[in-house]
């Protein structure tokens, strides 16, 4: 019990020699004293798609219509294969939180300044094209096109404007000419210009 | 004697029509630069071209991918010998020796004999794929729904569990792309699912921008996380200006080749079976080359036979990979998965069936394969140097976004439909979640693209029986792929329980 005791501590323990915090693999130990539980990653992520499993088995399944014309075993229906799949996904789920635990991951990845950079990189560049997708919708492809490129460009480092704007225009419309002319394919013209 | 007549009518053939033998030299040379340019693969170049081959004849299209897979499988040596960076995961084994034979100033040498090698292996592995894979499809003609559903179980765990870190977020992985493939119509009833009155997914999630949007997207969304910091210099050592030094002797050659074949051997083994993708053969082939070496101590400061062996093994798994997939219908690999996208894209159903109804197609693609190598042995051997030199100048800051802009306009292509750019990117996000999260991206794919054979296979085979599962245990093959299943799931956990037991 106290080796146990000694082993979670440690691994709980922030690490602030080194300027980090180990909050990444944050474990516990329900001592006699009150404690709350803080998840372990993996745990975290089974509980998510443990409760996306069984919103899909209590509340988008029953969204399938029954079929009328075949008989009523399981089998034949529509919501079996759902079904069985969204089970299977509940039971690993399960088994992610309980081994999360068992063999708690030592050394993950910890949380430091520059992990939070890559995370808003990352998550610029999602937005952007998402924003890239809803202005396709309404302008059409070029001015999108040219917009959300020359921002990648910025983002990625580039800063030289004697590269960005040639090549953002040249990109753009090279990929213009090729699929709508060589391609022969109806670029998107947007809901304002359609 | 009979495949070699067909394999002779199928040169003919591809020589007859130049957009099919420029579609191998174009996919070839392209896969070429894409995977010696560190983070874009041929799993990438493969992705970016499908929408392109909506537009070629099947033949041409299959023909086109197919050199990309080789070429790119080929391609990641280059960086790896000359700067010290895999251009493919399947390359990372290969700059261990051949980058300390670039220090000595010997990279012609390591260059000539990566590019010797992955020819040898390949060409190797092709001739297996010709000459036998017809015996094994007729053997498959036989399977009904409930072996079918046997075999695609079987698969689907072992690429679950093979591939990522974990068994439990493999298999998490594999269950998840097998959700998402129900989205859509049902296969028997005709009933929509999860479409939630969008027009769009009553057909299901588009598999081109699913692809695109999971390996492209996704890596883009990788890349971008460091700092792609632009115009960066790298130092390319220059070569030794012995002539000696720059070419493989044909004594150095001959010294190489047990090396090569038992890395070969490695790769047509394990390329064959699911989920056995090109990353880890490298590594067999090296470990069991320094193994059998008069030389071990010279394994990793400049062996050739360090840089042969993992280049034999990985462009042996090329060949290897298309077993499966053209018997079975069952991808060995993410690059074979993506290759199935355009077998899928022309209307073609892969399994058995392919080689009794299009058998000239399939020999086609076999001697495409073949002039696929023949291209990049030719290019590897004139050019490598070059080429690498070109890669080093490339800055990734300008690369990748247009990489961005090639994934939305792929995607879009495909249906001229907005809403298939959006799944891309939301493909995208989830691709990159997946991968930080050490979830299997070949796991999820694969099993989305077989998902609707497996349900169809359980469904059926549930049929035939009036709902009794015992018809899955009274087929002996079927029963067979499931105790299979059963004992390398167990020894598996078995396995990792042992090892991370004794790490604790």
């Amino acid at each position: 019990m106290a080796a146990e005791k000694e082993r979670h501590s440690l691994l709980c323990r922030p690490d602030s020699s080194k300027g980090i915090s180990r909050r990444t693999n944050e474990c516990f130990y329900i001592g006699p004293g009150r404690q709350f539980v803080k998840l372990t990653v993996d745990a975290r992520i089974g509980l998510v798609l443990l409760i996306l499993s069984l919103v899909v088995i209590f509340v988008l399944i029953p969204t399938i219509p029954r079929d009328i014309f075949l008989s009523a075993r399981g089998e034949a229906q529509s919501r079996f294969f759902p079904t069985a799949i969204a089970i299977g996904m509940m039971v690993l789920s399960v088994i992610l939180i309980i081994g999360s635990y068992l063999v708690p991951r030592v050394g993950d990845r910890p949380v430091s300044s520059a992990r939070k950079k890559e995370i808003i990189r990352v998550g610029r560049t999602a937005v952007l094209a998402f924003v890239y997708v809803f202005l396709m919708y309404l302008l059409g492809y070029l001015i999108p096109t040219i917009v959300i490129l020359g921002l990648l460009f910025w983002f990625s480092g580039e800063r030289r404007w004697t590269v960005i704007l040639p090549t953002t225009i040249g990109v753009s419309l090279a990929f213009y000419y090729f699929f709508g002319r060589i391609l022969m394919l109806m670029m998107p013209r947007g809901l304002l210009f359609g | 004697m009979e495949q070699l007549i067909q394999l002779l009518q199928a040169f003919g053939n591809i020589f007859v029509h130049v957009d099919v033998w420029g579609a191998v030299l174009f996919g070839t040379v392209a896969g070429l630069f894409l995977g010696a340019m560190p983070g874009l693969t041929s799993t990438v170049g493969i992705a970016l071209m499908i929408p392109f081959t909506f537009y070629m004849s099947p033949l041409a299209a299959i023909s086109m991918v197919y050199g990309v897979h080789k070429g790119g499988t080929y391609g990641g040596s280059i960086p790896a010998i000359l700067l010290h960076v895999p251009g493919t995961p399947a390359a990372a084994c290969t700059q261990i020796d051949g980058y300390e034979l670039t220090k000595q100033g010997k990279q012609g040498k390591a260059l000539q004999c990566a590019v010797l090698s992955s020819a040898i292996g390949d060409l190797c592995s092709d001739l297996v794929l010709i000459f036998f894979t017809v015996y094994i499809a007729r053997v498959a003609l036989k399977f009904g729904p409930p072996e079918f559903f046997g075999i695609i179980l079987f698969a689907l765990t072992i690429i679950g569990g093979v591939t990522g870190k974990s068994i439990t977020k493999g298999l998490l992985s594999a269950m998840a792309g097998l959700f998402v493939g129900t989205v859509g119509l049902d296969a028997i009833t005709g009933v929509a699912r999860f479409d939630f009155g969008i027009v769009e997914l009553t057909k299901g999630f588009g598999l081109v921008p699913l692809l695109i949007g999971v390996f492209c997207l996704s890596e883009v969304f990788v890349q971008v996380e460091k700092r792609l910091v632009k115009g960066e210099k790298v130092t390319i050592i220059p070569p030794s200006s012995n002539p000696a030094d720059n070419r493989v002797s044909w004594g150095e050659l001959k010294g190489c080749l047990p090396a090569i074949f038992r890395s070969y051997g490695w790769g047509q083994l394990i390329g064959m079976l699911p989920g056995m993708g090109a990353a880890i053969t490298p590594w067999i082939g090296y470990s069991e080359a320094k193994r059998s070496s008069k030389h071990p101590e010279k394994f990793g400061k400049g062996a050739l036979e360090g840089v042969a062996a993992p280049e034999a093994a990985n462009n042996a798994v090329c060949g290897a990979n298309l077993m499966p997939l053209l018997t079975l219908g069952i991808p060995g690999s993410t690059d074979a998965a993506l290759i199935m996208g355009v077998f899928l894209i022309h209307g073609l159903h892969l399994g058995p069936r392919i080689f009794v109804d299009h058998a000239s197609l399939v020999y086609g693609i076999f001697a495409a394969g073949l002039l696929a190598i023949l291209i990049y042995l030719l290019v590897g051997l004139f050019a490598a140097a070059m080429i690498g030199k070109l890669i080093a100048r490339v800055s990734k800051a300008i690369i990748f976004p247009i990489v961005f802009i090639s994934c939305a306009m792929g995607a879009y292509a495909i249906g001229t439909s907005v809403f298939d750019v959006g799944v891309m990117v939301g493909f995208g996000v989830l691709g990159y979640v997946m991968r930080k999260y050490e979830f299997s991206l070949p796991a999820f794919v694969i099993a989305f693209m077989l998902g609707y054979r497996f349900e169809l296979a359980l469904r059926r085979s549930l049929l035939m029986s009036h709902g009794s599962p015992l018809i899955f245990l009274t087929h002996p093959i079927c029963l067979a792929f499931i105790l299979l299943t059963a004992g390398t799931t167990a020894l598996r956990v078995w396995t990792r329980y042992r090892k991370k037991s004794a790490k604790t």
